[in-house]
């Protein structure tokens, strides 16, 4: 709302005492208001600074008469040259029907404060705006009654497009997501891709034992040929620490390389063939250790 | 400056460990929250469809039958089916069920359509010369208007009707009333009549 615009004005300054409490009344257009407009006015109030409001005292919001209604009041408080300025924003909705340009009343209303002489009341007073009429005093004549009326309108349909395109977006971002989860664990048709080599081991191994053809030993050359994929050159036990050094993401796994290198060791040379469970388990655990580490890296 | 700096670089090494750890369950999770997303997104648009399509058959004139738990643009449309055809009390009964679940515009149309057929009825009583009948008629219809306008203060058209049927019935408020705080809106305090059977001044 303009202050500048003060087109009304009420300063009812209280006899008791002397230029201490005043009101003014501050509208943003006192005129021109049709039928279901809101009407917004400023209500200052200064008193003493010591003066304290009682809120129960403001007008609630509700009906004030058959043609109005106060729909918002806000209160704020403030302190200016050693006085109390209490700023009431009020909003009010007209809903009376005019035939013609007239004004009506905006009934006042009783504040109540207290001072050090005591409590007091302070009259905000009754004032006035302009309505004005939405229509002709006499239409032009129609032919049916309800032609004087506005039409009722069609119906609005809900809104279908930004939901498909909403939908159809997070569908393609879901389609992108599976494409990095797939490259990320070298799933088809990324299972050839030379930094997931034991990611795509790990699978090849799980569907084996699942198949129930667990070959150990056939088991192991494939880790070892992988293992080779990895270094880039085959991969013996002996050159374990240089192929750490180079790739220190597998370096907490030192312990489980070595015992690989042992049971593969005791498997081909040693004439042993134990081809427990146990075994077969242990190396499924070292590769998918491998496959997280590799992703890690 | 020199600690603040190594500081700041270990940090940021410690940060990209953290990245690489975490990198492939974040992605797993991403595709869970992005596939759960998708199929939230797929099912709403279905539902949008299918309220569109009994939209379009009540405004070809088809009933559907709705529920409170349909969409609000859904019952809508069926209340301006009902005020069409001056079914009042089952549009009222949907019209209340918009007022729970609506929004502000959507409940402000309910109320702007059911005093339409409410005004329309009491046209239709005022042709018939059943001056009494059409009273109540007009009076609702000024209480839905002003329902609609309390809720969206800037609906001409239901201003414009509300004109129309406050002409009709004219209210006569008790101007003795002073004091704001006191005032009440009780109908009882005002007196409405009818002018007669208008002569094109509705």
């Amino acid at each position: 709302m303009r202050m500048a615009c003060i087109a009304l004005m009420l300063a009812a300054t209280l006899p008791a005492c002397a230029q201490e409490t005043t009101v003014r009344i501050h509208s943003a257009r006192p005129f021109g208001y049709f039928v279901g407009d809101l009407i917004h006015a400023r209500i200052d109030v200064s008193a003493p600074a010591d003066a304290v409001l009682s809120r129960a005292s403001l007008p609630s919001p509700g009906p004030l008469s058959g043609s109005l209604d106060l729909r918002d009041i806000k209160l704020s408080e403030t302190s200016e040259n050693g006085a109390r300025l209490w700023r009431l924003d009020l909003t009010y909705q007209n809903f009376y029907v005019a035939l013609d340009a007239r004004d009506i009343e905006v009934p006042g209303f009783e504040l109540s404060i207290s001072t050090a002489i005591g409590a007091q009341a302070v009259a905000v007073p009754a004032w006035r705006i302009g309505v004005s009429p939405l229509r002709e005093v006499a239409p032009q004549k129609q032919e049916q009654a309800t032609d004087y009326l506005r039409p009722d309108g069609s119906s609005a349909f809900v809104d279908e497009a930004t939901l498909r395109n909403l939908a159809f977006g997070a569908g393609a971002g879901a389609l992108l997501a599976l494409a990095l989860v797939a490259r990320d664990r070298a799933w088809p048709p990324f299972q050839q891709r030379q930094a997931r080599v034991f990611s795509a081991l790990a699978r090849e191994i799980s569907r084996r034992r699942g198949a129930g053809d667990a070959h150990f030993a056939a088991s192991i050359q494939s880790v070892h040929r992988a293992l080779d994929r990895a270094n880039g050159a085959i991969l013996l036990s002996g050159d374990l620490p240089e192929f750490l050094r180079r790739r220190p993401e597998f370096e907490p796994l030192q312990v489980d390389f070595e015992r690989f290198f042992e049971t593969s060791k005791q498997l081909f040379f040693g004439g042993e063939s134990s081809k427990d469970d146990y075994a077969a388990e242990q190396l499924a655990q070292f590769v998918s250790r491998l496959a997280r580490q590799e992703r890690a890296g | 400056m020199m600690a603040f700096e190594t500081r700041i670089t270990i940090l940021r090494n410690k940060a990209r460990a953290l990245w690489r750890e975490a990198k492939s369950s974040i992605l797993v999770a991403l595709l869970l929250a992005l596939i759960l997303t998708t199929a939230a997104l797929l099912s709403q648009w279905r539902g949008a469809v299918v309220a569109n399509d009994a939209i379009e058959a009540m405004r070809e004139g088809r009933d559907v039958a709705v529920d409170a738990n349909d969409r609000p643009e859904t019952i809508l449309a069926r209340v301006a089916f009902l005020a069409a055809r001056s079914d009042i009390d089952r549009a009222r009964a949907l019209v209340e069920t918009l007022d729970r679940s609506g929004s502000i515009e959507t409940r402000a149309r309910g109320h702007y359509l059911l005093a339409n057929a409410l005004l329309r009825k009491a046209f239709d009583h005022v042709e018939r010369s059943q001056l009494e009948a059409a009273n109540p008629f007009v009076n609702l219809a000024k209480r839905e208007y002003r329902r609609a306008l309390q809720l969206a203060p800037d609906y001409w058209d239901a201003k414009f009707n509300l004109d129309v049927a406050a002409r009709l019935v004219r209210d006569f408020p008790d101007f003795e009333r002073k004091s704001g705080d006191e005032l009440s809106a009780d109908p009882k305090k005002l007196w409405t009549d009818i002018p007669g059977k208008p002569k094109g001044l509705p």
